[in-house]
C-alpha cells in the first residue's frame, strides 16, 4: 500500500459496514477496511460481485454511514462532504430525467446548488462540450444512445466542479467498443480537470488501463486484498492495451483475483 | 433437363399469387377504385332523391328536416325568441317580408341545403377516387372525411318502409369502411374512432333490420281502425251479438270453449255459450296488416275473429273489417296490451331489436331536433346541451377539488408511511360504498344544490388521483433519489425536482379516468339534491316518459355520453400540452 502523502482526499480506518446487523441475515458487507487516495489520483476497485466495492462508493458517497470505524473525505466526515457537495457520482444506469433537456439534465444540480440562471447554462454547455455533445443540449435523454446518455451523466456530475468523481460501474451496461472509446474519453477528462476518481468496475482491462492504482478486493466478507500501482506512463493511447507491460499488470491483477477469490 | 426444372420451380416459387390471371395487388387496386366509384353512385343517387323531393316526399317530411322546418316556420311568427335558431328563422320572414314563414319553403331551403351538403360529398369523394387510383398516401385521409359527412345523415335520413334511400346510405357506408381498410396511408386514433363508430351505428341498425324481420311489429292505430274496448269478455261478445261492433278480435284461447270455429267442424254450435257467433281462425292478413294495424309477420296462430253467424261466410279476408267497428277487451287481451306490449304478439322476442328497446339513430337525432315541448320555442337538443353544460361546470368544480384532494392526499401518503397505512385502507373503503348511497347523506349534509353535487362529483374523482400520485410520486428508481441525495437536495427539492415531474403520467392517467367520472358523479349527485337544471334532472325527467317516448331518454344519454368525451378530450389535450415530448418517449 501507498503511504499517505499531503492531505488525502479520502482517508479510511478500520472501516467495517454490517448489514442487518444482530438479525440471522446479517451481512459483513466490508471488514478492515484501509485506505488512502490522494487528490489526483485515478483509483480503481475491482473484485467479484458481493465483495463490497459498490458498498465502498456508497460510504464515500454518505448514501449510506459504516457500523464502525473512521472514514474521512476531504478530511471531514462523508455527511459534511455530501452537504458540501465535494463529489459527484456517475451510476451504472445514466439516471437522466427524461422530462428535460440535456442541457436542463446536466444544471440539474445547479439549479438545486441555486446557481444564477446565466452561469447554469454556460456551465452546462462547457460541460458538454467537455464530453463532445455540444450540439445535443436541447436534445431529449432517449433522443441519445446509451454511451451518449452516460457521457452526458459525467458531464452533469461534473458540472458544479467537485474535487472527486466517485463512479459505480459507469460503463457496465455499454458494449466493448463503446466502453474502450468511453475509457479514453474519461482519461481525457481526467487528465484536463485533474480531479480524483473512484472508479468501480469488474473488469480487468478496463481497471488497468484507467487507474493509477487498483484495489483488489475479495468477498465474503469484503476486504481488500492487494492494491496494484500501474505504473504505465500517461497519456495512456490506444496503443498502452498492447505494451507488455500492460499485459504483466493484467495478469497480476487476474492472479490477485483468482487468490482473493480461491482463499 | 435439370437445370431447366430447377427454374420452373424458383420462377414458381418467386411469382405473385393470381386470382382469374390478375396479380393480387392489381386485384386490390381495381377493387378498392370500383367500391369508391360505387360509393360515389350512391351519393349521386341519394342527391337526385332529394333534388327531386318535395316538402311531402316522405324522405323529407320524416327525416330530421321535416319537423324542423316546421318548428323553424312556426318560431318564424315570433318576436321574442330565447332560441338562436328560432331568432334566425324570424329574422329570415323579416328579410322577407313576411309575419311567417311557410313551412315548405323553409323545408325546401333545408332540402337544398341537403343536396349541396351532398354535393360537396360527392366533390371530396371525386378527390379520394383519384387519390385511390394513384395509390397516395393521403387517400385515407380524403375517405375519412366521406365517412364523416355520411355518418352524419345517419341522423337526418329517415327509415321508411318500402323506401331504400336509407338503406343506400347504409350500403355506402359500408362500401366506404371496407375501402378505408384497404386504402394507403397511415391510421390514426381518430379514424379508428371514426371507423369504429360507424361500424357501431351500421351494426345498431343492421339489428334492427334483422330484428325487424323475425319479430313481430305492432304500430299505433290507423286512420282506419275503428275500435271499442269493452271491460269484459263478456261485454264485448253481447256487443258483437247486438250488432254494436261487427266483429272482435281476441285470443283463441279465451275463447275456444265459449264459440264454435267457423266452418265448424263437427262442433255442435247450439251447445256453446254464444250459439250465434263464430270465430274465423284461419283469416289472412293483407298488404294493410290486420284491419290496418299492421302485423308483421302476417297474422299469428292465437288470433281470431269473432263475429255473428250469419256473417261469418261473407268474411274470405280480414281486410274486409277495414274500417268497420271493432271491439276487443280489457284485461290480459286488452287494448292497451294489445297496442302498447307487442310482446303480447310476440312469438320471437328479439328485445334489442323494438323501437322502445332501440330506436333509429334518426329518431334520437330527430328528438333533438324537435321542441322539447309541444310547440315549445326550444329545441330538446338546445335544451339538453344548456343541462350538459350546468352539469359539466358542477363536474368541472367537483374534479378540480377532488383532483386537488387527491393529488395532496397522495403527496402526504408517498411521504409518511403511518399515514399511507393508516389512511389509505379508509380511503379506498370510501369508494366501496356506492355512490348511490353517499349521495343523499351529502345532501342532507349541505343542502341541496350544485355545491352537494361537486361534493358527490369529488367524491368519484379524488380516488384515482390519490392512489396513481402515490404510484407516480414512488416511482423514480432509487438511483434517481440517490443521484438527488447526492447533491444534498432537501426532501421538498426532491419532491419538485424529482417525485412530482415523474409522477405526471401517472396523475394524467388518472386525471383521465375522473374526468368521465366526475360527470358521471355529477349526473348521480342532482338526482337526490334536487338540482334539476342538468342532465340527471333530464334523465330522471325522460325515464319516466321512457314507454311512450324512448327517444328523449337515448337523446339525453348521448348528451351525456358527448359531455363525458369531452372533459375527457380537455384532458388529454392538457396532457398532451404539459407532458410534451415524453409522450413520445413513453
Amino acid at each position: 500500500m501507498v503511504e499517505a502523502v499531503g492531505t488525502p482526499v479520502i482517508s479510511a480506518r478500520n472501516v467495517n459496514k454490517i448489514f442487518n446487523s444482530g438479525s440471522s441475515e446479517q451481512v459483513v458487507a466490508l471488514e478492515n477496511v484501509n485506505l488512502n487516495v490522494q487528490p489526483g489520483e485515478f483509483i480503481s476497485l475491482i473484485g467479484p460481485s458481493g465483495c463490497g466495492k459498490s458498498t465502498l462508493l456508497r460510504l464515500i458517497a454518505d448514501l449510506i454511514e459504516p457500523t464502525s470505524g473512521d472514514l474521512k473525505v476531504n478530511e471531514k466526515p462523508p455527511h459534511r462532504a455530501r452537504l458540501d457537495r465535494d463529489y459527484g457520482m456517475v451510476f451504472q444506469a445514466a439516471t437522466l430525467y427524461d422530462w428535460r433537456t440535456v442541457s436542463k439534465n446536466v444544471q440539474l444540480p445547479l439549479e438545486i446548488m441555486k446557481y444564477p440562471a446565466a452561469q447554469r447554462k454556460a456551465r452546462a454547455q462547457e460541460m458538454l462540450e467537455l464530453v463532445e455533445l455540444g450540439k445535443f443540449g436541447n436534445h431529449y435523454p432517449w433522443q441519445l444512445s446509451g454511451g451518449m446518455q452516460q457521457r452526458v451523466a459525467i458531464a452533469r456530475a461534473l458540472s458544479f466542479e467537485p474535487s472527486l468523481l466517485l463512479m459505480d460501474e459507469p460503463f457496465g451496461a455499454l458494449d466493448e467498443f463503446t466502453r474502450e472509446r468511453m475509457n479514453m474519453e474519461l482519461l481525457r477528462i481526467w487528465e484536463r480537470t485533474k480531479i480524483t476518481v473512484i472508479f468501480v468496475t469488474h473488469s480487468i482491462p478496463e481497471a488497468v488501463f484507467l487507474s493509477s492504482r487498483v484495489v483488489v478486493m475479495s468477498p465474503r466478507p469484503g476486504r481488500i486484498t492487494q492494491v496494484v500501482d500501474v505504473d504505465l506512463p500517461y497519456p495512456r493511447v490506444f496503443e498502452t492495451r498492447e505494451q507488455p507491460r500492460y499485459f504483466q499488470l493484467a495478469t497480476m491483477v487476474r492472479e490477485y483475483l483468482r487468490e482473493a477469490h480461491g482463499g | 433437363m435439370t437445370d431447366s426444372t430447377h427454374d420452373n420451380l424458383s420462377a414458381a416459387s418467386l411469382s405473385v399469387p393470381t386470382l382469374a390471371g390478375m396479380p393480387v395487388a392489381a386485384l386490390r387496386h381495381w377493387g378498392l377504385v370500383a367500391l369508391t366509384c360505387a360509393v360515389l353512385v350512391l351519393i349521386v343517387v341519394l342527391m337526385t332523391t332529394y333534388q327531386t323531393a318535395t316538402a311531402e316526399t316522405p324522405a323529407m317530411a320524416q327525416s330530421t328536416l321535416g319537423p324542423l322546418s316546421e318548428w323553424l316556420a312556426a318560431r318564424s311568427a315570433e318576436d321574442n325568441q330565447p332560441a338562436l335558431l328560432g331568432q334566425l328563422a324570424r329574422q329570415q320572414a323579416l328579410v322577407a317580408g313576411l309575419d311567417r314563414l311557410d313551412p315548405v319553403t323553409v323545408s325546401d331551403a333545408l332540402r337544398k341545403g341537403l343536396v349541396a351538403y351532398l354535393g360537396v360529398a360527392l366533390v371530396i369523394g371525386i378527390a379520394g377516387l383519384v387519390a385511390q387510383s394513384r395509390e397516395v398516401t393521403w387517400t385515407r385521409r380524403v375517405l375519412l372525411v366521406v365517412l364523416l359527412a355520411l355518418d352524419a345523415l345517419v341522423f337526418i335520413i329517415p327509415p321508411l318502409d318500402n323506401d331504400s334511400t336509407q338503406l343506400m346510405l347504409f350500403v355506402a357506408i359500408a362500401l366506404l369502411l371496407l375501402v378505408l381498410l384497404f386504402a394507403p396511408g397511415k391510421v390514426s386514433t381518430f379514424m379508428g374512432a371514426v371507423v369504429v363508430f360507424s361500424s357501431l351505428m351500421l351494426a345498431w341498425e343492421a339489428a334492427k333490420a334483422v330484428g325487424g324481420a323475425v319479430d313481430y311489429k305492432v304500430t299505433t292505430p290507423q286512420p282506419g281502425w275503428n275500435y271499442t274496448t269493452y271491460a269484459t269478455l263478456d261485454e264485448m261478445l253481447t256487443n258483437v251479438q247486438s250488432g254494436a261492433v261487427k266483429v272482435a278480435i281476441v285470443d283463441e284461447n279465451d275463447v275456444e270453449n265459449l264459440i264454435a270455429p267457423y266452418p265448424e267442424e263437427g262442433a255442435d254450435a247450439a251447445a256453446t255459450q254464444y250459439p250465434d257467433l263464430r270465430m274465423l281462425s284461419d283469416l289472412d292478413t293483407d298488404a294493410n296488416g290486420l284491419l290496418g294495424l299492421p302485423v308483421i309477420p302476417p297474422f299469428p296462430g292465437r288470433l281470431v275473429a269473432v263475429v255473428p253467424a250469419a256473417d261469418a261466410e261473407t268474411y274470405t279476408g280480414i281486410g274486409q273489417l277495414l274500417g268497420q267497428p271493432v271491439g276487443t277487451y280489457t284485461g290480459a287481451f286488452s287494448l292497451e296490451k294489445f297496442l302498447n306490449l307487442p310482446r303480447s304478439l310476440v312469438l320471437l322476442d328479439l328485445k334489442i331489436t323494438n323501437d322502445l328497446n332501440l330506436p333509429h339513430l334518426q329518431s334520437i337525432a330527430n328528438a333533438l331536433w324537435q321542441p322539447a315541448r309541444r310547440n315549445g320555442d326550444l329545441l330538446l337538443g338546445r335544451i339538453l346541451a344548456d343541462s350538459g353544460w350546468f352539469t359539466w361546470t358542477e363536474a368541472a368544480i367537483g374534479f378540480t377539488s377532488g383532483a386537488l384532494l387527491g393529488f395532496l392526499l397522495g403527496v402526504m401518503f408517498a411521504h409518511s408511511g403511518l399515514l399511507e397505512r393508516g389512511l389509505l385502507p379508509f380511503v379506498v373503503a370510501s369508494q366501496t360504498v356506492p355512490i348511490l348511497a353517499v349521495a343523499p347523506m351529502v345532501v342532507i349534509w349541505l343542502g341541496a344544490g350544485p355545491a352537494s353535487v361537486a361534493v358527490i362529483s369529488a367524491y368519484l374523482t379524488f380516488f384515482p388521483v390519490t392512489i396513481n400520485t402515490l404510484r407516480g410520486l414512488t416511482s423514480p428508481h432509487p438511483t434517481a433519489i440517490e443521484l438527488m441525495q447526492s447533491y444534498a437536495a432537501t426532501r421538498w427539492t426532491i419532491l419538485w425536482k424529482l417525485r412530482f415531474p415523474a409522477s405526471l403520467p401517472y396523475i394524467f392517467t388518472a386525471l383521465k379516468v375522473s374526468a368521465t367520472a366526475s360527470v358521471v358523479g355529477a349526473i348521480i349527485g342532482e338526482l337526490p339534491s334536487g338540482v334539476r337544471g342538468g342532465l340527471g334532472g333530464a334523465i330522471l325527467n325522460f325515464n319516466s316518459y321512457y314507454v311512450s317516448d324512448p327517444t328523449k331518454l337515448w337523446a339525453a344519454i348521448l348528451i351525456a355520453a358527448l359531455v363525458g368525451i369531452a372533459f375527457f378530450v380537455l384532458v388529454s389535450v392538457v396532457e398532451r400540452l404539459v407532458l410534451g415530448r415524453r409522450v413520445q418517449a413513453e
